[in-house]
């Protein structure tokens, strides 16, 4: 089944046919054009490798990119909040472990010291432990 | 209307690059226009247009061969409601009134277009837009858009039908006041 003629090519009135073709005059400017080459390819490069090229210096580049990136982050799915959050839980739960080993490794001290201390004589004034004593 | 893309060229190691640059060079000027057509302000639109062109490059290797410009429209369509939304917020008026008759013949009769279109609900703007003066086929309207082909074909009709009453009622105000200027 075909599509029906256009308002311009049949049925349209004059009025509307100059509106409609306005419309299709209408171009956006050359530096529009070629500032969204820019920032495709400064996108693609940074989403794609590690290391900035060296055509440009590395701080243009990246100011760039972070500029973009930021642009367009609620356009890109939900990928790199959940990665962000992951490597965060990733974080607590390093220092968690951390924490429980150090306190075993203290408590664990903390009583053999005070087993050495309380089977330890208790040492009376003018005497010397009892050794002579005996 | 734009050409669609061809890939048979790409090669594997510069064809991200290749692909995008392609996709700028036949899909800009449409995209930009359908921003206009859908409401985005003249200020906005270059950089509108951007985002949605960033957006894709940054999705390009999740994206099927073929399917570029449906993707992309999709992406510009969420750009221009964001657009429009802080625009509205910002109360941006088209700096040529639509009453205003001037020299400029082009720039008047978009503007005249634009507070038409802004009158029509938006999905029979849409399709409006895409089959007048884009020029896309129905079939294309339908996967961009999302629904089947008698949905456009009604949406047409009825977008058609109120656009010729609203255009009507804008060409029997606006002669008096030509002829008065003239």
């Amino acid at each position: 089944m075909g599509d029906p003629p256009r308002l311009v090519e049949d049925g349209g009135s004059n009025f509307v046919c100059a509106l409609i073709t306005a419309a299709r005059e209408e171009a956006p400017k050359i530096a529009a054009v070629e500032r969204t080459l820019a920032a495709t390819r400064a996108a693609s490069t940074a989403f794609s490798e590690p290391k900035l090229p060296a055509v440009a210096p590395a701080h243009t580049v990246a100011q760039r990119s972070d500029a973009i990136a930021s642009d367009a982050s609620e356009l890109v799915p939900k990928s790199r909040p959940i990665q962000a959050s992951s490597s965060a839980l990733g974080l607590v739960v390093k220092w968690l472990a951390i924490g429980a080993v150090l306190g075993i490794v203290v408590s664990t001290a903390a009583y053999s010291l005070g087993d050495v201390f309380a089977s330890a004589p208790n040492p009376e004034p003018g005497s010397d432990g009892g050794v002579r004593a005996r | 209307m734009a050409k669609p893309l061809s890939h048979a060229e790409a090669s594997p190691a510069d064809s991200a690059e290749q692909r995008l640059r392609q996709l700028v060079e036949l899909e800009f000027a449409f995209v930009w226009r359908l921003l206009r057509r859908i409401g985005v302000t003249e200020e906005d639109a270059d950089g509108a247009a951007e985002q949605a062109f960033v957006a894709v490059a940054q999705r390009l290797s999740d994206i099927r061969a073929g399917n570029e410009r449906a993707f992309l429209i999709s992406t510009a369509l969420h750009v221009a409601q964001r657009s429009r939304r802080k625009s509205e917020a910002n109360a941006v008026v088209d700096p040529i009134a639509p009453s205003r008759v001037d020299a400029v013949e082009g720039r008047h009769a978009r503007a005249l277009l634009d507070a038409e279109l802004e009158q029509l609900p938006f999905e029979l703007r849409l399709v409006f837009v895409l089959f007048e003066i884009e020029q896309l086929g129905r079939a294309e309207i339908a996967q961009i858009v999302g629904v089947p082909l008698d949905t456009v074909s009604a949406r047409l009709s009825r977008a058609r039908e109120e656009f010729g009453e609203l255009a009507k009622r804008l060409e029997a105000s606006l002669q008096p006041q030509e002829a008065g200027d003239g």
